[in-house]
């Protein structure tokens, strides 16, 4: 029974079945009243180092910030903006101010008034300059001016449509100045103790075991949260967070702490179900990151050849067992609906004669094949983000041998990792993932524009691609108003890269939580499980 | 001599516990040698259907890629024995070099020796195994090494023992009356009394070496680029419920070999040492 | 005699304190020398690695020092138990490790006196029944648990008897959210330790039951029991008076030495069963290379050892008052 489940035919029919339910409005199935009270489990790994998001992108420290802060905006299903902290907002006709109206009578949970002072502090003393992402995100932004408590506009250098998209909770979260202010903010207990504006506030944090954050009574949603508690757990072992999904121990497992095989097994079963959508403001894409610095991955030629030499439909069947489909370039189709994603004029590598075309590239780059049928031998360095990861350099290596390719794969524990890969660029081609989010200025040019070539700071251009033409079209789209003028910029982008093959897209993942049947309303926003979950109920 | 010999290797075939342990053993030695043939293209090869059960496609079925299992498990043997033997031989080395220094001279080298010894017995051993392979890098021959350094201490003091009592025996205080060198009465005159008390610890040790290996790879600490059992089950546990036979054949396979093993083992202490207790 | 008892306690901790302080050299060494520094790891976790951001967390930890400066700090600091500050926990080492260890201890403790009762019990009945069904099938049962790797054994019984039967729950050490307190707490945690403690003590209790069945063996042979058989002793009384005390002498020294074994079988028990102890705490912080944590729970692993060790001495000489002391202190060197 259960494998019938797992054969190639049904996955793909479970894909299509999920695409659809991503075009429904989440939620509407829920013709129940909410109910309040109640304690729901989610379980994450791994356990953050910290839990205030200002200060780190580590996607489980946002799993939990996102409940405990507020951003000034949230974003419906079509990734429009929606009022948040911020109740109405004005862009100025030449498109270099935006003005924020806030939200009044907001309280942080201890009790000191929310005003446009934190609005300024949050977003140009901390985001921008402490998130990993924040400098490339917000660094048009010149200056915030705050005329008085509960307005707040935002200077920027030259029009930045983008920004618009990047003020929610998981991007840009307020947080209180009065806390932060004139102490060094990384080492502020704040920290691991943080105080939001957010439906949820911190109550404790057992190492090694969870996090507890309870219901702010005094949170500016009426009637929000639904939920007396919220409980962050922490299970060492993948196979016991499934038994404990299972058992009902625990309500929710995030993407990653569950086998993809395994989640397909529980979708089986009555009281568990896969909670469609929820990553669509991420837009997450997983890759292969080639050393284009070195040979002889310098060569486009060989980089176009490993590309073919993949079988991507085998990788989503097989090892992410259909959670994702096939990707065509570094642009997630997400943005299909903006009109931002093309696959006119791009190269496929998806081709029947994929094979051949790989041989015929290889010989032609000069790698002849030597009498043990080899041409050279790589070593790949999958990211050190669990069993999968690794069971997809196995593939790997056995795909490209198929074309003479030897791989010899390197597990790397995750410090070491970071530092050979992505600080000292000592590595021919590793597997890795990124987040386009809801606009390719924001999530997907720092992986390929030159001057995020940065060997201080990990998860960037690792690729070390240079392409000055690419950099010109990046730079464009960044200050483009027209909207069909800058879609052409992104399509004319997406040609150029499956053409120089910098890096090799695999999959454009589907980051789906595991829940329990009783949990209803969990993905209500494109951040899905790293929203604020205040409008998810328990029905007992 | 050679007819206590006899006499030991009969008690041994009248065991029935060791023959079976021979018998499997000697199976899984086969399988080992004949894997290169069975399965040339190796134990990484998608060969077919992923989530194949066992007796359909393939005997042993096939892994969440499409390997074969029996594949992995005839390819792990080799590596299990390897692993087991090599670890095994340094172990040995190691544990007789020092435990015959210690127990030959005594006083102080005896002492410091010891408390190297001791050292190493302090150590809880599989976590320090782990912490010497993540630091070298997963690599065969990190986890050889890593087994054998946290492993040879129980046997120096084995041997230490065992040689006290040799030592003081009249002919090997002849040889020192007689001026024999230090290496030569140790080598010569002593070892040989030592040797079956050695080949019982050792066999059991290769058991154990099996089992390390196995724990070490199951932690994603074994090289990537080898297949072995631990490995498999390592890989095949997210699958586990799904598809049994991923984690149980491999498990089964530990299982015997170890099992097999430690019956010999048992079968040599009973065959060597009839009056010596059990390990 | 409990003079004696107190001394030879005071020497057997005496006598294992240079092996610890060994042990914490040598691990210093080996752990620093390994390449990447904390500054790397929290740099890597925060996603942004600045040559500016790594100063400040090198000197913020001294890990600008050279070594021998950071190896005394590190020594003068363990005499008061100051293990440093994790890196990746935010936290100090010592309120870490002394968070996690009653865990273990209670793992370990469990584990043990599952594993030498039962493998006391089972050893005995194996010698009593010998080449009987039962002796066979008990012997049949240790040599095949002793030949199972301990993680396979952990995921079969969570199959079995959380998944399947539904008996106990899947992981961790307590229910989380339940509020319990008091009694509702402890039988709340003793129902979580059941399978974790079980799959830990299965290897140990086939030593055991091997151990216990061979010296029982041996015991039964020798000449006082044939002598109270001679006496007309009862059999039973002979079994429990005289065979089963001297028997289970060679358990009791082989479970002080197995207390380091344990220890590294407790990593995988609890990393399979999500049990928040000190062996997960160490996988962990070896993978996040959280050395100061890693050199902490060596630390006290490495005591932990040495006292059982001392304190199996003394329960050895407890059950057998006629060893002396001095002898036996000797024979351990």
């Amino acid at each position: 029974m259960a494998l019938r489940t797992l054969t190639r035919r049904s996955w793909l029919g479970l894909t299509g079945a999920a695409a659809v339910a991503l075009l429904a409005a989440p939620g509407v199935h829920a013709t129940e009243t909410p109910r309040h009270g109640g304690t729901l489990i989610i379980t994450t790994t791994p356990e953050p180092s910290l839990i205030t998001n200002a200060l780190s992108s580590a996607p489980t420290t946002a799993e939990v910030a996102t409940k405990i802060f507020d951003g000034l905006l949230e974003y419906d299903m079509d990734l429009e903006p929606v009022p948040s902290l911020a109740t109405s907002w004005e862009v100025s006709d030449d498109g270099k101010a935006v003005t924020f109206h806030l939200r009044e009578g907001v309280r942080w949970h201890d009790g000191k008034p929310f005003t446009s002072a934190d609005v300024q502090f949050s977003l140009l003393r901390v985001v921008k300059e402490y998130h990993p992402r924040g400098p490339g995100n917000l660094g048009p932004i010149t200056a915030i001016d705050t005329p008085d408590e509960h307005t707040a506009v935002v200077r920027l250098a030259h029009p930045y449509p983008p920004m618009m998209r990047e003020l929610s909770s998981l991007e840009a979260p307020i947080v209180p100045r009065h806390v932060y202010e004139g102490t060094d903010y990384r080492n502020n207990p704040a920290v691991n103790e943080p105080v939001g504006t957010g439906p949820f506030r911190f109550v404790s944090w057992e190492k090694g075991n969870y996090i507890e954050l309870a219901r702010n009574e005094d949170y500016w949603r009426e009637g929000r949260p639904y939920l007396d508690k919220l409980i962050f757990r922490f299970i060492a072992d993948s196979a016991t967070r499934a038994a404990a999904i299972e058992s009902g121990e625990v309500h929710v497992a995030t993407f990653g702490t569950i086998n993809p095989v395994e989640m397909r097994r529980l979708e089986g079963l009555d009281n568990v179900e896969i909670a469609a959508g929820g990553y669509e403001a991420l837009a997450p894409m997983m890759l292969l990151e080639l050393n284009n610095k070195q040979p002889p991955l310098d060569d486009k030629r060989v980089r176009q050849a490993i590309a073919y030499a993949l079988d991507r439909e085998f990788i989503v069947d097989n090892i992410w067992y259909g959670f994702g489909k096939p990707a065509v370039g570094p642009i997630s189709s997400v943005h299909e609906g903006a009109g931002l994603y093309t696959e006119e004029g791009v190269r496929r590598y998806d081709v029947e004669d994929r094979i051949e075309r790989a041989n015929a590239l290889l010989d032609e780059a000069g790698h002849p094949r030597g009498s043990d049928g080899m041409r050279f031998t790589i070593i790949h360095d999958p990211a050190p983000f669990g069993e999968d990861w690794r069971r997809m350099g196995e593939y790997i290596k056995q795909a490209l041998k198929r074309v003479g390719i030897g791989v010899e794969i390197r597990n790397r524990d995750y410090p070491t990792y970071v530092r050979q890969v992505h600080n000292e660029y000592d590595f021919n081609m590793t597997s890795s993932w990124y987040v386009g989010m809801a606009d390719p200025t924001l999530g997907v040019q720092r992986q390929y524009w030159s001057k995020n070539i940065n060997a201080d700071v990990a998860f960037n251009n690792t690729a070390r691609y240079s392409n000055p033409e690419a950099d010109r079209l990046w730079e464009a789209a960044q200050v483009e108003m027209d909207p069909a003028k800058r879609a052409t910029l992104f399509h004319d982008l997406q040609r150029i890269l499956t053409e120089d093959s910098p890096n090799i897209w695999l999959m454009e993942m589907g980051l789906v939580a595991v829940q329990n049947s009783k949990v209803e309303d969990l993905i209500t926003s494109p951040l899905g499980v790293r929203g604020g979950l205040y409008d998810t109920w328990l029905d007992q | 001599m050679s007819d206590g010999r006899t006499r030991a290797w009969r008690r041994f075939l009248r065991n029935p516990g060791a023959m079976l342990g021979a018998l499997i053993l000697a199976g899984v030695v086969a399988l080992a040698a004949a894997a290169p043939f069975l399965y040339p293209e190796g134990p990484f090869e998608m060969v077919g259907r992923p989530y194949a059960p066992p007796l359909s496609e393939f005997l042993l079925g096939s892994d969440m890629l499409g390997r074969d299992i029996a594949a992995g498990i005839a390819h792990g043997a080799r590596i299990s024995l390897l692993v087991g033997c090599v670890a095994t031989l340094v172990i040995v080395l190691l544990g007789t070099l020092i435990g015959s220094l210690a127990g030959y001279f005594g006083g102080r080298v005896d002492s410091a020796l010891m408390r190297v010894t001791e050292f190493f017995q302090t150590i809880p051993s599989f976590i320090g195994a782990i912490v010497l392979v993540a630091i070298l890098q997963p690599s065969l021959a990190s986890v050889i090494g890593a087994i054998a350094i946290v492993s040879w201490a129980p046997l120096a003091r084995l041997v230490r023992g065992e040689v006290i009592s040799v030592r003081n025996r009249e002919y090997v205080q002849s040889c020192v009356a007689l001026g024999m060198g230090d290496a030569r009465i140790i080598l010569v005159q002593i070892l040989p009394n030592v040797i079956s008390t050695v080949v019982v610890a050792a066999s059991l040790m290769v058991a154990t070496a099996i089992l390390f290996e196995s724990g070490l790879s199951f932690l994603g600490l074994g090289d990537p680029n080898i297949m072995t059992w631990g490995f498999m089950i390592g890989a095949g546990r997210a699958a586990m419920r799904t598809a049994w036979w991923m984690v149980t054949i491999p498990g089964i396979a530990i299982l015997l070999t170890v099992l097999a093993i430690n019956l010999v083992g048992d079968g040599l202490n009973e065959a060597l040492n009839p009056r010596l207790k059990q390990l | 005699m409990w003079q004696a008892r107190l001394s030879y306690l005071l020497r057997r901790f005496a006598h294992g304190l240079p092996i610890v302080l060994a042990i914490v050299v040598v691990n210093f060494f080996l752990v620093r020398l390994a390449p990447g520094d904390a500054a790397t790891v929290l740099a890597g976790e925060a996603g942004a690695a600045t040559a500016q951001y790594m100063e400040q967390i090198r000197t913020q930890f001294g890990l600008d020092q050279p070594l021998y400066v950071q190896f005394l700090s590190y020594m003068k600091n363990i005499l008061v138990f100051d293990m440093g500050y994790s890196f990746r926990h935010g936290r100090t080492v010592a309120s870490l490790i002394f968070e996690r260890l009653w865990a273990t201890l209670l793992l370990m403790g469990t584990a043990m006196a599952i594993s030498t009762g039962l493998g006391v019990l089972l050893g005995a009945l194996a010698a009593r029944y010998d080449r009987k069904p039962l002796g066979f099938a008990i012997v049949l049962f240790a040599i095949v648990s002793y030949a199972t790797p301990l993680f396979w054994v952990g995921l079969m019984l969570i199959i079995v008897f959380a998944l399947n039967l539904g008996w106990f729950p899947t992981s961790g050490i307590a229910t989380i959210g339940a509020d319990t307190s008091g009694l509702g707490y402890v039988l709340d945690v003793a129902h979580h330790l059941v399978l974790p403690a079980l799959t830990l003590s299965f290897f140990y209790m086939a030593l055991y039951t091997r151990l216990m069945r061979a010296s029982m063996l041996e015991t039964l042979r020798m000449d006082f029991v044939t002598t109270a058989r001679a006496k007309g002793v009862a059999e039973g009384r002979v079994v429990r008076r005289h065979v089963l005390r001297n028997a289970i002498l060679p358990v009791l020294t082989m479970a002080g030495v197995q207390v380091s074994g344990m220890l590294g079988g407790s990593v995988i028990v609890e990393s399979v069963f999500g049990w928040p102890g000190l062996g997960l705490l160490a996988f962990e912080s070896l993978a996040a290379r959280d050395l100061n944590l890693l050199l902490g729970i060596f630390f006290l692993s490495s005591l932990l050892v040495v006292a059982t060790n001392a304190l199996i001495d003394l329960a050895y000489t407890l059950v057998d008052p006629r060893i002396e002391f001095a002898a036996r202190s000797k024979r351990n060197v």
